[in-house]
């Protein structure tokens, strides 16, 4: 990826806020060459050091040390003042989610859960389908780069294995649909690659989810 | 050469699980590691100093807030960079208009406070230039040249937070590369790509 400067080479094709004369076309023919340097640079310590972060990626934007420890500090007493009423959930208890920790109990737990799925679903299905009041519902999600992309929501305890989304019929688009009861409010993200969470850019409402993140709402 | 944030995923892992037993304070190791790479992300798409470092701070409470739904194990600068660039999306457009202002009484300042201030000068025009033409690229040209060139984050990473495997990544890169010697108008013409996306 590295490219070697040109900057005699028709440097006055954008000129730039500077203006036109000779001396503004000095600067930017100077600043094309270094722009360019730049990025050879950054390219060149990228192939010799692959898995390391960069020196040289600062350089043009250099951080004052008094404005970056006076953030800091900002930060750090932020998180101070919060202090052990800060809801953060601990490994091992609900609302932590581990690759690892927690598994068994969760099978089990779903387990459980799917007996007494299994034991009530037929009562409350006929009564719900009774009135008449499933709502069928299509999620769609434009997302070309993704590999997965799940649905996840208060509806499946934000689960993001148990509601994945299919290539739709509009290439890089990924849906599902699901039968929801009306009258409820459903809060839901996508979820692509398994990591990223994502509203949905076509919900009209969004909520902030108290944990620093904006969820997708929907009213049925 | 500095710490890799890819060679210390497990460090991360284990300072995070810290945290989540009730140290919170240990996220000033979080802090320290990352709001170098975070600030030059944040600095680039935002155009002055005082908007990056309170876009930082921003992002950092908001992913401290948020460590309950990391997964454990996982890599998290592209966990952090993935709420970054979402943080400064919304800030970007919400401060747009006002930027060539803030970008204008920046540079004066940048320069002046460097020793090496001819130096100093050109490398602000440089910065000038090259955001500037960043700024005319697709968005997803747009963000992996911000977090490879000024966040400086390895392939890896940056590719994790773009959601895209390494290889692609570089080709985005490459692509990106190919358009900005055309915007900055170095690049032979024409070499049949256009600059939409």
């Amino acid at each position: 990826m590295s490219v070697k400067p040109d900057a005699g080479r028709n440097n006055n094709a954008n000129p730039g806020p500077e203006g036109r004369g000779p001396v503004a076309t000095t600067q930017r023919s100077l600043a094309v060459k270094g722009a360019l340097d730049f990025l050879a640079t950054r390219d060149r310590e990228a192939a010799a050091a692959p898995e390391q972060a960069s020196e040289v990626a600062g350089r043009l934007y250099p951080r004052a040390a008094a404005a970056a420890a006076d953030s800091r500090e900002r930060l750090l007493d932020r998180i101070r003042s919060a202090g052990p009423g800060l809801r953060l959930a601990r490994p091992g208890q609900p609302g932590h989610r581990s690759g690892q920790q927690g598994r068994w109990p969760r099978i089990l737990a779903l387990v459980a859960a799917a007996l007494v799925l299994v034991i009530v679903s037929s009562t409350v299905t006929a009564a719900v389908m009774r009135r008449r009041a499933l709502v069928e519902i299509t999620f769609v999600l434009v997302a070309a780069d993704a590999r997965s992309v799940a649905l996840a929501g208060d509806f499946n305890a934000w689960s993001i294995d148990s509601h994945p989304l299919q290539p739709g019929a509009v290439a890089g688009s990924w849906e599902i649909t699901l039968r929801l009861p009306k009258g409820r409010v459903y809060n839901y993200n996508f979820v692509i690659d398994a990591q990223h969470w994502v509203t949905d850019p076509r919900s009209p409402f969004t909520l902030d989810d108290g944990m620093g993140g904006i969820v997708s709402s929907l009213i049925l | 050469m500095n710490q890799s944030p890819g060679a210390t995923a497990g460090s991360d892992s284990s300072v995070i699980a810290q945290i989540l037993a009730g140290d919170s304070q240990a996220y000033a190791r979080l802090v320290d590691r990352y709001g170098p790479a975070l600030f030059r992300f944040c600095r680039v798409r935002l155009g002055n100093d005082a908007e990056a470092e309170d876009a930082v701070q921003d992002v950092l409470w908001r992913a401290f807030r948020a460590l309950a739904r990391f997964r454990l194990g996982q890599p998290f600068p592209a966990w952090l960079f993935a709420i970054a660039a979402n943080r400064v999306k919304t800030r970007y457009q919400a401060h747009g208009r006002d930027q060539a202002l803030f970008e204008a009484v920046t540079r004066e300042e940048r320069t002046r406070r460097r020793p090496d201030a001819e130096a100093a000068a050109l490398d602000a025009l440089v910065a000038d230039q090259l955001r500037a033409a960043i700024g005319r690229l697709p968005a997803t040209l747009r963000l992996s040249v911000e977090l490879f060139y000024f966040s400086g984050l390895p392939v890896k990473e940056a590719a994790r937070v773009v959601g895209v495997g390494s290889e692609a990544f570089k080709s985005r890169l490459l692509r990106a590369r190919r358009r900005l010697e055309k915007i900055l108008g170095t690049a032979p013409q024409p070499d049949g790509e256009s600059e939409g996306m």
